[in-house]
């Protein structure tokens, strides 16, 4: 039996008399006092799904879920209507309408009490693995540190990963990606004068005093825009040629000073102040050399707007990390999204922090391109806890958390094997049944979008809460489903 | 299929236009603007993501006599579910090419992307949407045959 609530805030004007030959009953505000009198009225009338009728607010995220989960409705099954103020009285009852007989077309959604496996892989070594490894540990996840992956499979609660070397198999509920960067030196003219940032100190001061250039560059940004890290490692390091080789003219050569960093601004002043000149290019810098062994660095000034072309003695090029080969490897394997710098991470801002399209894999650090240090680890610890919230629903009582099978269902008899939507499935939560002949859809792993009942050229995979039967009763087409 | 009504251009909100939105983005500007009269003029349908509907269920509205199926995705870059936008593009250009073939006016089925904070794109996005549909009608008007008004 289904029930239809209207809020008893003054913001909507609910239809009078009765919609589809019901009547809109009262339930309080649900976005103000928790559900309260909504959860009574439905426990108290045995009720297995409901409408209810309110303003906007009533889409905030999370809120229909947390009222459905106190009235003890599955939250597909707590279908929200927004009236407006203003609007028709006879648009409202057609959305009121047709989001009754939506309820009524969907079919019962079950639940089921799933088990998370509370271990948690973290592949790669340095600042970040450590940090999220140790986050984990201290929300009670057992940890498991591996260099690097050459297989998973399973989905999220029940990985099984193959780590690199060895061969080891190890079960996890979730897996952390957070490999080290990979310093990538853009390739110079062949006999010009040019070393790595990170080696420049160490090249000055093994030189004699009459052998140190006359003029440095340190450029930074020569074909990409490089991050926070390279800013600040090419500070220091100016700071350092001045205040130890003071005959040495620096010049420092890069897109845009990013300075939007703890203290990095005031470090940004103490290099002007330190008396290195600052250039801001556009374009890619191209590097050259001349016949007396020195570098030309041709490069679009931004102030002056014009082209210019210097000479240095010496020119030290920024190595920034990135993602490495193996990195965008380990996202193939994984079926992660790589972005066009080559990082594990789809260019999508919804992914943003260290969250990745298949749900209980999350990427961080330097093998997303935060390679600068307290990015990197605040990354770690937002990613531990999010890996906590993945795995503890309910974790904690020790029996489970309680899933809704509100995840897309294949018909046997319909799949073709085509495996469309295995290709289609940006959660990778398609799998193919050997034995059964068909595809098959993974609860835990699956995000309820719908994508592949879309794709589907066989029309054999529907989702409960949006089945061709509900969809078309929300468009008021009812009984025209498919 | 059970229960097709018979007089199929008489179902109930027939004559309107039907919004497909995606509940990421274009659901929450829907919410915003929804006293505006431009919004008035739709019938709006929350999805999980613009990437679940089917060709099929684009021609059917229409079928139905609804006047045109505006589907709303989020931005391509910003999609929830990273590729549902490109392929609810993909099904509305097959849509689109199915009523080109068959003669009729292809305006009838539009996707676009509107971000969930860009409530004034999606009120002129919708009024374009409106716009085309009368210029479809009152061509179809001044041509006796082509019927874009009517059931394809």
């Amino acid at each position: 039996m289904t029930g239809l609530f209207a809020c008893e805030c003054r913001s909507i004007r609910p239809p009078k008399g009765t919609v589809s030959g019901r009547k809109l009953e009262p339930c309080g505000e649900p976005c103000a006092d928790g559900g309260k009198a909504l959860s009574a009225r439905v426990k108290d009338a045995g009720l297995d799904g409901a409408v209810i009728v309110g303003c906007q607010l009533l889409f905030q995220p999370g809120l229909v879920a947390a009222l459905a989960g106190a009235a003890r409705l599955p939250s597909s099954r707590l279908l929200p209507v927004a009236l407006s103020r203003k609007g028709p009285a006879g648009a409202a009852r057609r959305s009121i309408g047709c989001t009754l007989a939506a309820l009524h077309a969907m079919q019962p959604i079950e639940t089921r009490r799933v088990k998370m496996d509370q271990r948690v892989l973290v592949v790669g070594e340095g600042a970040a693995a450590r940090e999220a490894a140790g986050a984990l540990a201290a929300l009670g996840h057992p940890v498991a540190s591996v260099s690097r992956l050459s297989g998973l499979a399973g989905f999220p609660g029940a990985f099984t990963a193959e780590a690199d070397p060895g061969g080891l198999s190890l079960s996890c509920g979730a897996v952390v990606l957070a490999t080290m960067p990979a310093p990538r030196l853009p390739p110079t003219p062949a006999g010009a004068r040019s070393v790595a940032l990170g080696g420049l100190l160490d090249h000055l001061a093994a030189l004699r005093r009459r052998q140190l250039p006359r003029s440095l560059c340190v450029l930074l940004d020569l074909d990409v825009d490089e991050g926070i890290a390279s800013g600040e490692r090419a500070f220091h390091a100016c700071l350092e040629v001045r205040s130890r080789f003071p005959s040495v003219e620096a010049t420092l050569a890069l897109r845009d000073a990013k300075v939007s960093a703890l203290a990095l601004e005031k470090l940004y002043d103490e290099v002007r102040e330190a008396g290195v000149a600052i250039l801001k290019h556009a374009g890619r810098a191209m590097l050259g050399r001349d016949d007396e062994g020195g570098v030309t660095v041709r490069l679009r000034d931004e102030v002056l707007g014009a082209e210019v072309t210097m000479r240095f003695d010496l020119v030290a090029l920024s190595d920034p990390g990135t993602a490495s080969d193996g990195d965008r490897d380990l996202a193939a394997l994984l079926g992660l999204g790589v972005d066009p710098q080559g990082q594990v991470q789809d260019d999508n801002v919804r992914l943003l922090p260290g969250r990745t399209a298949r749900p209980g894999i999350f990427v961080v650090g330097a093998c997303r391109g935060e390679s600068w240090e307290p990015n990197a680890l605040r990354d770690a610890a937002e990613a531990a806890a999010a890996v906590h919230e993945s795995l503890d629903a309910g974790g904690a009582s020790g029996r489970g958390a309680i899933v809704e099978l509100a995840h897309a269902v294949v018909d046997g008899e319909k799949c073709a094997l085509c495996l469309t939507c295995i290709r289609s499935c940006p959660a990778r939560a398609m799998r193919i049944l050997a034995e059964e002949q068909r595809a098959d859809c993974i609860p835990e792993a699956c995000r309820r979008c719908g994508i592949c009942a879309g794709e589907c050229p066989s029309k054999a995979i529907r989702l409960p809460a949006w089945s061709g039967e509900v969809v078309a009763a929300l468009a008021g087409l009812q009984g025209a489903a498919r | 299929m059970s229960g097709t009504p018979t007089g199929r251009g008489a179902a109930e909100g027939a004559g309107r236009a039907t919004a497909l939105l995606c509940e990421n983005a274009a659901w929450l500007a829907w919410l915003e603007v929804r006293e505006d009269p431009a919004v008035a003029s739709f019938d709006a349908v929350r999805l999980p993501c613009s990437g679940t509907v089917e060709t099929g269920f684009l021609l059917r509205l229409l079928e139905y006599g609804r006047r045109g199926v505006i589907v709303l995705g989020c931005p391509k870059d910003s999609c929830e579910y990273t590729r549902g936008s490109h392929r609810a593009e993909k099904r509305v250009g097959v849509a689109r090419a199915a009523l080109r073939e068959a003669g009729l006016n292809e305006e009838r089925i539009r996707m676009d992307f509107i971000s969930s904070v860009d409530g004034p794109r999606l009120i002129a996005v919708l009024r374009a949407f409106i716009e085309g549909l009368d210029r479809g009608a009152a061509r179809a008007d001044s041509a006796p045959g082509a019927g874009a008004g009517g059931s394809p």
